[in-house]
């Protein structure tokens, strides 16, 4: 019966002659949870950069005499210990943790990219060395190497993203080694090898444009996890450190007074979460987008 | 004379996102005990959809009405309890696709036993006993020790003759067989009916056989009966269908099977177009726009059922004009 | 079978030392354990000189994990500086602690997560089956001390403000009683279970309507079996087959120490031992957890490759 609906509904849309990428956008637009998450993630991460300069107070203004109040018009989230307004800091905090997202996210999409592809296309103990490197990088629990090198690098955010990536590569690398290894015994791909195009040159021109789909959706699942693994790293006292602040090690500085002001620690959490929540259907919306076999759940 | 299945009026519906799809539309056929009816018709023209809804195989998007009587009990009103000791005792059912129809979990002969275990008052010895038996009966050879093996381990014949084994296990009146031989190597297909025709004879067997390829029944069936997108085309004896076909359809059908000869130089012919929308279907006959005798009455005026011969209806308006066809 | 887990153990030996080679050299290269004597010398040379010679600070740090290894191959771990005591009496003892809250984390995760991905197939698109989608979809995306932090700030703060009532302790463990063993343990549990059983239910459930579409199901359907014995002989024993590898990475990584859940709940288990050991830098204690980890993550997997293969009969090892 499936079939028989989708001759339909195609005949019907008159659709037959949109290209793939007209036809995915035109998946995803009618994803909606996707579109208000995509929508939403945005209004977050602008809010992250620009609310805090709407506000007179600067984000390590002490003012002791103004310790821990509660939200007014003046401190829309209230101030903490030693009176520093916490929306500037939320927003700050927000800002830094999207910053490393977004670096972890290029950076370990580059690795894995490159190292996945070097492996997929050129197979034998280059293929074996990768993997293994792979797999010791999984055997090792995360947080050691994390913690590990946190120590040594990761007191800055810049620090902390390389520490990450050097971690989060490995899915991707993954993901793009298996599409190459599917790819290169193709037909149009020893057509390239015959005509004497280069290694480089075929797996870009040729086999990575085949991968862009599934390293989109790994690239959203990989934001969520970086900036639920800076928050942890932070919580925990081994990541960014202060006086420059984060997500997480803002939870963590305010940790002491969960008895008097719980709402003060929670705030930077919810924006975790709704962060994470946004990215998780967006990752949703472009993978039913961009393989139209899957199906939607 | 009294059938053993006894179909009226036949609807299936689907629920989708587009709307209401027509599937099946005012069916109704009957099949006398120990015939071998076989309807056939393309994908999508409703034949598998009228076997599941009758077995009530279908999720829960279909809408079914119409009545089914079997053995004299209506299959549609009855509840489900009443209708789990129809399934697999007074009903065996077959599919296309013996490769992924077995459990690969299980052994084959738990599979067949458990068959048997559940309908029938009998020790799980007795149950494999029985299934040693019955893959006997259809053609497993070295069934005492094959009893034990995996799906994985059969071959796709093979899985077949399981799957067939499986259904009449229990000696059921009416065998379902939803094309039985699609997935399998031509070679391995006609073993396989043969093995549905030696086990009807032994058990004596009613089987409605459900097919596109009008050559595997041409042998085999003892009634036609034709589907196109959803409705009933044409129905009549074998040789009638063959000879004294009425239906344009039909005819375009049977002069798409390839030649077994394979005379050289002679083409291939093929139905142009594609079956209508069953979402919105036009008004017409259905098959108006692929039909080499169509008219302009042929588009806005739907044809009926009607009697053309002894035991032989068609849905043509032109039928009488046209007569039969070569 | 034998000669295949033998293989398999031994092929992960050459990961395992490479692993534990590395972070001995990623620990001392990034820790100075002489910072602080440094300060007072000349005065304590003598202590000075006594954690030079325990740690071999004399020799590179590419050499200094074979000391390591050649103690830890006769059984001996050495000693926690920080806690004070042998690396291995830690590690039963704090192992001990994890493993009682995580025994009973992963059953309650795992059972539910069953129930959960059976009753959404039985009913999907109902309207409990979208909330129950629904909150798979927001446990994802909770961080596990998120998570934690609300349990805390929910049975510490504001329940207690509501009821006068504290039924769950927040932070310590207690074994005065059984009583009290239940109202400190039930938080970092339920901290665990909504964690896992988020990710595992989602994944069970999108196989099983996998499964109950497939044509063997409509095979047992047709063979007139009740619809009980059909979802939970029939789709499930072939839905959990995929989930059994799920569930050993995640009893595997539970058993190693959650280190957050613990943290925040003040459990005396691994996870909270490991934060001591990474902050001083402790490079035993850090060694003996991490090999302790590592080998729980490898034992579990092979685990799982055994269950794998006696769910689904098409798989063999030789």
């Amino acid at each position: 019966m499936t079939d028989l609906v989708d001759v339909n509904s195609r005949e019907g849309l008159g659709a037959e002659s949109l290209s793939f990428g007209r036809l995915a956008l035109r998946r995803f637009v009618r994803h909606r949870p996707a579109i208000v998450s995509l929508f939403l993630l945005i209004l977050m991460v602008l809010a992250f950069f620009f609310a805090g300069r709407l506000s007179n107070f600067a984000f390590d203004a002490v003012d002791v005499t103004k310790r821990l109040e509660n939200p007014s018009r003046e401190h829309p989230f209230g101030t903490d210990e030693i009176g520093r307004d916490l929306f500037v800091r939320t927003m700050l905090g927000g800002q830094y943790s999207v910053r490393v997202a977004l670096q972890v996210s290029l950076l370990a999409t580059a690795i894995g990219t490159i190292l996945g592809a070097i492996a997929g296309y050129f197979g034998r103990w280059v293929d074996t060395a990768i993997s293994q490197m792979i797999n010791l990088i999984l055997i090792v629990p995360a947080l050691i190497v994390l913690a590990v090198f946190a120590q040594r690098f990761g007191g800055s955010p810049v620090g902390l993203a390389l520490v990450l990536s050097g971690l989060l590569w490995t899915r991707i690398a993954r993901v793009v080694r298996g599409v190459v290894m599917q790819y290169k015994e193709q037909e149009f791909v020893l057509a390239a090898k015959a005509v004497g195009a280069k290694p480089g040159r075929i797996v870009a021109r040729h086999i990575l444009p085949n991968v862009v789909g599934s390293v989109l959706v790994e690239i959203t699942l990989l934001l969520g996890t970086a900036i639920v693994l800076e928050s942890t790293l932070s919580f925990l006292g081994l990541g960014v450190q202060p006086p420059i602040p984060t997500l997480g090690n803002l939870i963590q500085q305010s940790k002491g007074a969960i008895d008097d002001a719980p709402l003060r620690v929670l705030l930077p959490g919810f924006f975790v979460v709704f962060f994470v929540l946004f990215i998780n259907f967006l990752g949703d919306g472009l993978r039913d987008a961009l393989d139209p076999r899957s199906k939607r759940q | 004379m009294t059938f053993l299945l006894d179909v009226k009026g036949l609807n299936v519906r689907f629920r989708t996102e587009f709307g209401l799809v027509h599937a099946v539309n005012e069916v109704s056929f009957s099949v006398s005990k120990g015939e071998t009816l076989a309807v056939v018709g393309e994908s999508g023209s409703g034949k598998s959809v009228t076997a599941l809804a009758l077995m009530r195989l279908l999720d829960r998007t279909a809408l079914i009405d119409g009545e089914a009587s079997f053995e004299g009990v209506n299959l549609f009103t009855m509840s489900e309890k009443e209708m789990q000791k129809i399934r697999g005792a007074r009903i065996g059912m077959i599919f296309q696709d013996p490769m992924t129809a077995l459990n690969p979990v299980f052994t084959v002969g738990d599979q067949i036993a458990e068959v048997v275990l559940i309908h029938r008052d009998c020790t799980k010895q007795e149950a494999k006993t029985r299934a040693i038996e019955m893959m006997g009966l259809v053609g497993i050879p070295d069934s005492r020790r094959r009893v034990d093996q995996y799906p994985h381990e059969f071959s796709g014949g093979m899985r077949q003759r399981a799957m067939i084994a499986m259904a009449i296990a229990n000696s059921p009146s009416l065998l379902i067989a939803d094309e039985p031989t699609t997935a399998l190597d031509v070679t391995v297909q006609a073993q396989v009916m043969e093995v549905i025709r030696s086990v009807q004879e032994s058990i004596g067997l009613t089987v409605m056989l459900i097919t596109h390829d009008l050559g595997l029944v041409a042998g085999f069936a003892d009634r036609i009966q034709v589907m196109y997108a959803g409705q009933l085309v044409e129905t009549a004896e074998r040789d009638r269908i063959f000879y004294e076909t009425r239906n344009p359809y039909t005819r375009a059908l049977l002069d798409s099977i390839p030649s077994q000869l394979g005379v050289p130089g002679t083409e291939l012919k093929t139905i142009g177009g594609n079956p209508p929308s069953l979402l919105s279907p036009p008004p017409g006959c259905l098959f108006q726009p692929r039909c080499v005798h169509a008219t302009e009455d042929c588009r806005m005026t739907r044809p009926e059922l009607k009697s053309v011969g002894q035991n032989h209806l068609s849905r043509c308006l032109r039928s009488s004009d046209l007569g039969v066809l070569r | 079978m034998l000669t295949y887990v033998i293989r398999r153990v031994l092929s992960t030996i050459p990961l395992l030392i490479g692993a534990m080679y590395l972070v001995h050299v990623g620990v001392s290269a990034t820790s100075d354990p002489l910072a602080s004597l440094r300060l007072c010398l000349p005065r304590c040379q003598e202590g000075y000189d006594r954690v030079v010679e325990i740690y071999e600070l004399d020799r590179s740090i590419w050499v200094r994990p074979f000391a390591w290894f050649g103690d830890a191959i006769r059984g001996d771990f050495g000693k926690s500086e920080a806690l004070g005591e042998p690396v291995g009496n830690v590690l039963l003892e704090r192992g001990l602690n994890t493993a009682m809250m995580a025994i009973p984390a992963f059953l309650i995760s795992a059972l539910l997560a069953v129930l959960l991905s059976v009753y959404s197939a039985r009913r999907q698109y109902s309207k409990t089956d979208y909330v129950l989608t629904g909150f798979s979809f927001l446990g994802l995306a909770l961080p596990t001390f998120f998570v934690g932090l609300v349990l805390q700030v929910f049975w510490g703060v504001w329940f207690p403000q509501w009821t006068g009532m504290k039924p769950f302790y927040t932070g310590s463990m207690r074994t005065g009683s059984v009583l009290e063993l239940l109202q400190s343990i039930t938080l970092p549990v339920l901290t665990l279970v909504i964690v896992s059983v988020a990710a595992e239910s989602r994944f069970g459930r999108a196989n099983m309507l996998e499964i109950i579409s497939s044509d063997y199901v409509r095979t047992a359907r047709a063979k007139g079996l009740s619809e009980s014995r059909v979802i939970w002989k029939h789709a499930l024993r072939n839905a959990m087959i995929p989930l059994v590898t799920l569930w050993a990475l995640d009893f595997a990584a539970l058993l190693s120490g959650s280190v957050i859940t613990e943290t925040i709940f003040s459990w005396p288990g691994l996870g909270p031992a490991f934060v001591i050991a990474l902050t001083k830098p402790d490079l035993d204690l850090v060694m003996g957890i991490t090999i302790l980890a590592a080998v729980i993550a490898i034992v579990f997997n092979l685990i799982a490759d055994l269950l794998y293969g006696w769910l689904d009969p098409r798989i063999r090892f030789d």
